[in-house]
């Protein structure tokens, strides 16, 4: 069976899906799934990503779908502490085909090349952190603030080298630049993300595609803080394992003093996210340092 | 710090066949084919930075041992000598 799985969503939630590709492709020898993404270049070197099929037996188009809806509101991974994101791809399969994938795949997947292992777009002298200060603008309760960032880099700059990346659209996220961090902002394709990534000893962001990013193959451990805030539960996108990496999700209660799930997108200036200190993210960094 | 430059889209330069993806160090192309290149949005420059080999993880500190000879056992002594 051929199947055509379309995934139109953001860059992070294809690399989200990479672990579903693998588990497929392992767990059904004889069935094709190509998953199908306006990002193609995220499944470059991917061998789990066949080649395109002629013709497709079934086409599924994924949607994230909510537990349920309130206000106009989605909420996602409330009702289930076990659901997560990356679950999503299997279950979504699943509804449209009944084909049941395992998933045993538990960290999203890049495969550099040989240029890519050896080059990295950022000096690695000292220690690199790739730092994503910026949001979309839709979004806006993922802000954390470019003087908490700020804080972050100034305290921190002497011992490591903070490489800040975005993808710089207009009207559609913002990316103050962080004074003492290399800018990077705009000049990186997503394989040039993947690779600074890969060479990177640390990944600071707000929960975004590096996020997710974080947890590909690694040669030297790699530490991910991510400022998750109470947008959405500790299940939803913080499942990932990787033998080198670690993450911390720095999350926080709602301001109502409930647990972490609001998913009230369009928040300014969430008290929640502002509750998450520099001095605590800069903490952490410094303890993975020792 | 190095220059690299990255080919966008298949061509050919002084005769050179060019794929779409590969890097090549800035000096195999000369410059006044690099400004085509470039100008014409078939390739771009850009810059990286070695990154020196991990160092191998050391397993076991001991330093390695040749396997012992089999020491002769007083049986095999005494058989030796009385063979002689």
């Amino acid at each position: 069976m051929n199947i055509r799985f379309r995934v139109p969503y953001a860059p992070g939630d294809i690399w989200a899906a990479t672990p579903f590709l693998r588990d497929f492709a392992e767990q059904r020898p004889g069935d094709v799934l190509f998953l199908d993404t306006p990002y193609p270049e995220i499944l470059r070197n991917n061998p789990f990503q066949p080649e395109r099929p002629r013709t497709f037996d079934v086409e599924v188009v994924f949607r994230f779908t909510p537990d349920y809806v309130t206000d106009g509101r989605r909420y996602y991974g409330v009702n289930d502490p076990a659901s997560s994101m990356r679950t999503a791809f299997h279950r979504a399969l699943r509804a449209a085909t009944n084909i049941r994938i395992e998933p045993r795949t538990t960290a999203p997947e890049f495969y550099p090349d040989d240029f890519e292992r050896r080059y990295s777009p950022a000096p690695t002298d000292k220690p690199v952190c790739v730092l994503n200060a910026g949001h979309k603008l839709d979004i806006p309760v993922k802000h954390w603030g470019v003087e908490r960032f700020a804080a972050v880099v100034d305290a921190l700059k002497n011992r490591v080298l903070f490489v800040q990346v975005g993808a710089a659209r207009n009207d559609v996220d913002r990316h103050a630049r962080i004074p003492g961090a290399l800018d990077l902002v705009g000049k990186t394709t997503l394989c040039d993300l993947a690779a600074l990534v890969y060479h990177a000893d640390f990944v600071l962001t707000g929960v975004s595609q590096l996020h997710h990013l974080a947890g590909i193959a690694c040669y030297k451990p790699r530490v991910c803080v991510t400022i998750a805030g109470a947008r959405e539960p500790r299940n939803w996108a913080n499942g990932y394992r990787r033998t080198g990496v670690s993450w911390h999700w720095l999350d926080a209660t709602t301001c109502e003093g409930a647990a972490p799930g609001c998913w009230h997108d369009d928040c300014r200036d969430c008290p929640a996210m502002a509750s998450i200190t520099p001095e605590r993210v800069i903490q952490t960094i410094q303890g993975a340092l020792k | 710090m190095k220059v690299f430059l990255r080919i966008k889209g298949d061509c050919i330069s002084a005769r050179r066949q060019l794929r779409a993806g590969e890097v090549l160090p800035v000096e195999e192309i000369a410059e006044r084919d690099r400004q085509i290149l470039v100008g014409c949005g078939l390739a771009e420059v850009i810059e990286r930075y070695e990154v020196p080999k991990p160092k191998p993880q050391v397993a076991d500190p001991k330093p390695a041992v040749a396997d012992p000879q089999p020491k002769e056992t007083k049986t095999a002594t005494k058989k030796k000598a009385a063979k002689k």
